[in-house]
């Protein structure tokens, strides 16, 4: 079931209706939440639930044995990593592993077929498997690291793994966040409802009015289905892709934390505005917020973080960000987009430090990067490494532009336009004070809410599934 | 104003809002979500006919089922027309189990020469819709009902309604339950298709094993009193002698042997029809041609 659609509007309706119900007592809480989510999750395919309960009793059962055999704790978080990290292998990698392992060994002369031998069942994969996979580690890692203890209800930990407004793309809530809150009996009063109300609406309004109306322009162009080309035709392009992904996963983190804050829950922000980042470093602590950090607490920061000194801290980095990049996708050109934001940050960390370059205006800045993370982009879209290059080299290729596109794709233009404006007024109100005060005196937040929810009706975008739920 | 207050108004000032827009902007001309009920229910739906229109997109927007049978008669026709669809076997058995099982019956096949190449065989667009499992259907069914009075609005022609900006640029579709697409283009282009039309026969030549199995389908057709009437929608000259040139279909030969398993062929004038786009007809055009072909066939429901 996707937040877009009228399945999902049934169900909620439904569930916030029953929710005052079950709420009060733990046991009755815990389950309902199950039962709703499993419902949510078993909506595409049910048989993939068994998948998330066996990794989800894999890292129950880990949990508590880390707690109570000391002795042995290593071996559970092995166990837990193996059950997690083996089934994103299979279920995720095995395609891009074996046939990488094919043309390895073609190349030295030996003809394998290990592609059409992975079983049928693997080839399918499992939505949002690699956001539960990594909450889940989260829990029986905080656990042996003890800065977390294991909960001993079975139906606790699972409404924290299967939580349905975040199990299918995050926000990658971790235990230590949301246990105990799931823990209490959820209070909301009216204010809560209203935020949780705004992010819902604007969480939809990216994704359904701007995300979904980008699209057309951007399949059209990277399927090479129109003849357009040139420097103009695909800067454009990219930077509809940028707000395109934005908004959809923005959107998806919004509306999930959204639903949270409506039955009493409060995950943290995904998103920060990452395209007003005046560098990369900020830029990576705005952007999917919570998979950075867990990168950086459960990746970077074990290698050795910045503590080994600059050149050690350049190799983990490195890691990190090509971990990052996998994680996206069995793909290369993933991992060579984690590879070019990993080069970026390099860079970075040199020429911050030249002294001349911080006289710079900040909006050069956000310019900068803004444009290195449209480059870094290229690879994150295209179909493959050849494709990647040739847009490249039509960016940068300085000749004459035809405009002809602009008329064409005039709606998605539109929506591109109204998009940027969003962001450019968020960061005026964060900085004027003087706005802020108008936007309050006169309930702004209010005629906004209700112009995007109609908006989310008559400007709806052909509708499309979030991009984000193919990883 | 407290939130309590914003959580009240929100939806009278979004009602509001949306009612202002709906007096004040113009009707969009393409209502997608009747466009998916459209093509679901010529797809899913049970009911059988007496006349059935088959073939591809030039058969969808070319034949009006409205015009196919007079007033008076209690027979009824559809257009079972998709999207470079190709004589399949799957498809042609889809056609079969819309077949009224007994009185006055009439298939009419558009023959393109594409449609036996094995790109069309594929039928990707029927299969578009005929894959769709019972959940999404019965979605399609009974909530776009609700949906197609909110249908979506495009940025541009707002623009250019209020610019009033002569259209330049339009391809219009307007879906009809009975399965015909009402359809024109601004600008009209009679050489516009025959660029990808070109293309499409790049590897994708006739498949006779196709044909063979088609004409086999004629035969136990006209062996259980069915009529099946062959004609090639009418395009252009150019463009017919374009995929006369490329399909590698021999018309002649293809007419000889429907004829003799028992199918009936006609024969229509380009002159007397115009294509937008150089391979489907304006929809003035679709109706003229529709009552010519209505007229044709009289005999065979008599």
């Amino acid at each position: 079931m996707v937040f877009n659609s009228l399945e999902f509007l049934l169900f909620a309706l439904l569930f916030f209706l029953l929710w005052p119900l079950f709420k009060k007592k733990d046991n009755s809480r815990w389950l309902y939440l199950v039962v709703a989510s499993f419902l949510f999750y078993g909506w595409w395919d049910w048989r993939f639930l068994f998948l998330i309960v066996g990794s989800g009793l894999i890292d129950y059962f880990s949990g508590l044995w880390i707690e109570k055999k000391q002795k042995y704790r290593k071996h559970f978080l092995i166990l837990s990593l193996i059950g997690n990290l083996g089934s994103l292998s299979v279920f995720k990698y095995s395609v891009f592993f074996a046939t990488t392992l094919d043309s390895l060994f073609l190349k030295l002369g030996v003809q394998t077929n290990l592609v059409n031998n992975i079983p049928e069942f693997a080839l399918i994969l499992p939505v949002g498997i690699s956001f539960y996979t990594f909450q889940s580690l989260s829990y029986t890692i905080d656990i042996y690291r003890g800065r977390l203890r294991p909960t001993k209800n079975i139906l606790h930990f699972f409404s924290y793994l299967s939580m349905f407004p975040q199990l299918v793309a995050g926000p990658i809530v971790r235990a230590k966040d949301l246990l105990n809150q799931l823990a209490k009996v959820p209070t909301v009063n009216t204010l809560e409802v209203w935020h949780g109300i705004k992010l819902i609406v604007f969480g939809l309004f990216q994704k359904v009015v701007i995300a979904d109306n980008l699209s057309l322009f951007i399949d059209s162009a990277f399927s090479g289905s129109k003849h357009y080309d040139g420097p103009s035709y695909w800067w454009f392009v990219m930077v509809a892709f940028a707000f395109q992904i934005y908004c959809d996963f923005s959107g998806y983190s919004l509306i999930a934390r959204g639903l949270a804050k409506t039955m009493g829950y409060h995950f943290k922000m995904n998103f920060n505005h990452p395209y007003l980042s005046s560098s990369l470093k900020e830029f990576w602590g705005r952007w999917h917020i919570s998979l950075s950090t867990w990168f950086r607490d459960y990746v970077y920061i074990p290698l050795g973080g910045a503590r080994k000194g600059l050149y050690f801290g350049l190799l983990f980095l490195w890691i990190t960000m090509l971990l990052s990049g996998l994680w996206h996708g069995a793909s290369f050109t993933f991992i060579i987009w984690g590879a070019v934001h990993a080069l970026s940050l390099t860079m970075e960390r040199f020429y911050s430090k030249i002294a001349f370059l911080k006289k710079i205006p900040k909006g050069v800045w956000i310019l900068i990067t803004f444009v290195q993370v449209c480059v870094a982009w290229v690879f994150f879209r295209a179909e493959s490494m050849e494709q990647s290059l040739i847009i490249l080299k039509s960016m940068f290729n300085w000749q004459s532009s035809d405009f002809q596109f602009l008329i064409t794709y005039f709606d998605a233009m539109v929506f591109l336009g109204i998009a940027i404006v969003i962001e450019l007024s968020i960061q005026v109100k964060r900085t004027k004070i003087n706005v802020q005060t108008f936007y309050k005196r006169f309930n702004l937040d209010l005629v906004f809410i209700a112009i995007a929810l109609v908006a989310i009706i008559m400007f709806r975008g052909e509708g499309k599934q979030f991009i984000y739920f193919q990883f | 104003m407290t939130a309590k207050h914003k959580i009240i108004f929100l939806l009278p000032i979004a009602l509001v809002i949306g009612i202002v827009l709906k007096l004040v902007l113009p009707t969009p001309m393409l209502n997608d979500s009747y466009r998916d009920y459209c093509w679901v229910i010529k797809t899913h739906s049970t009911e059988k006919f007496n006349v059935l229109a088959v073939g591809d997109s030039r058969i969808y927007k070319g034949v009006n089922p409205a015009f196919l049978l007079n007033e008076k008669t209690e027979l009824n026709a559809v257009n079972l027309g998709y999207s470079s669809a190709g004589y399949s076997s799957e498809y042609l058995s889809f056609v079969s189990k819309r077949i009224k099982d007994n009185g006055k019956r009439v298939v009419l096949c558009g023959i393109t020469p594409y449609s036996f190449t094995p790109e069309a065989l594929k039928n990707e667009h029927y299969h578009s819709f005929y894959d769709k499992n019972k959940q999404e259907v019965y979605k399609i069914l009974f909530l776009s009902g609700y949906l197609k009075n909110f249908p979506r609005y495009s940025p541009a022609e707002i623009w250019d309604y209020f610019a009033e900006v002569p259209v330049t640029h339009l391809y219009f579709h307007d879906f009809k339950e009975n399965g015909w697409v009402k359809s024109f283009k601004i600008p009209f282009d009679s050489t516009a298709g025959l660029i990808p039309y070109r293309k499409n026969f790049v590897d994708n030549t006739c498949d006779y094993n196709a044909v063979r199995d088609y004409l086999s389908w004629t035969e136990e057709m006209a062996n259980n009193n069915i009529t099946v009437i062959g004609f090639r929608p009418p395009s252009t000259l150019a463009m017919e002698q374009l995929e006369d040139s490329l399909s590698g279909f021999d018309y002649t030969n293809f007419i000889n042997e429907f004829e003799q398993k028992g199918g009936v062929w006609l024969t229509f004038s380009l002159n007397d029809y115009s294509s937008y786009d150089g391979s489907h007809l304006h929809y003035e055009s679709a109706n003229e041609f529709t009552k010519n072909l209505a007229q044709k066939i009289q005999q065979f429901l008599k």
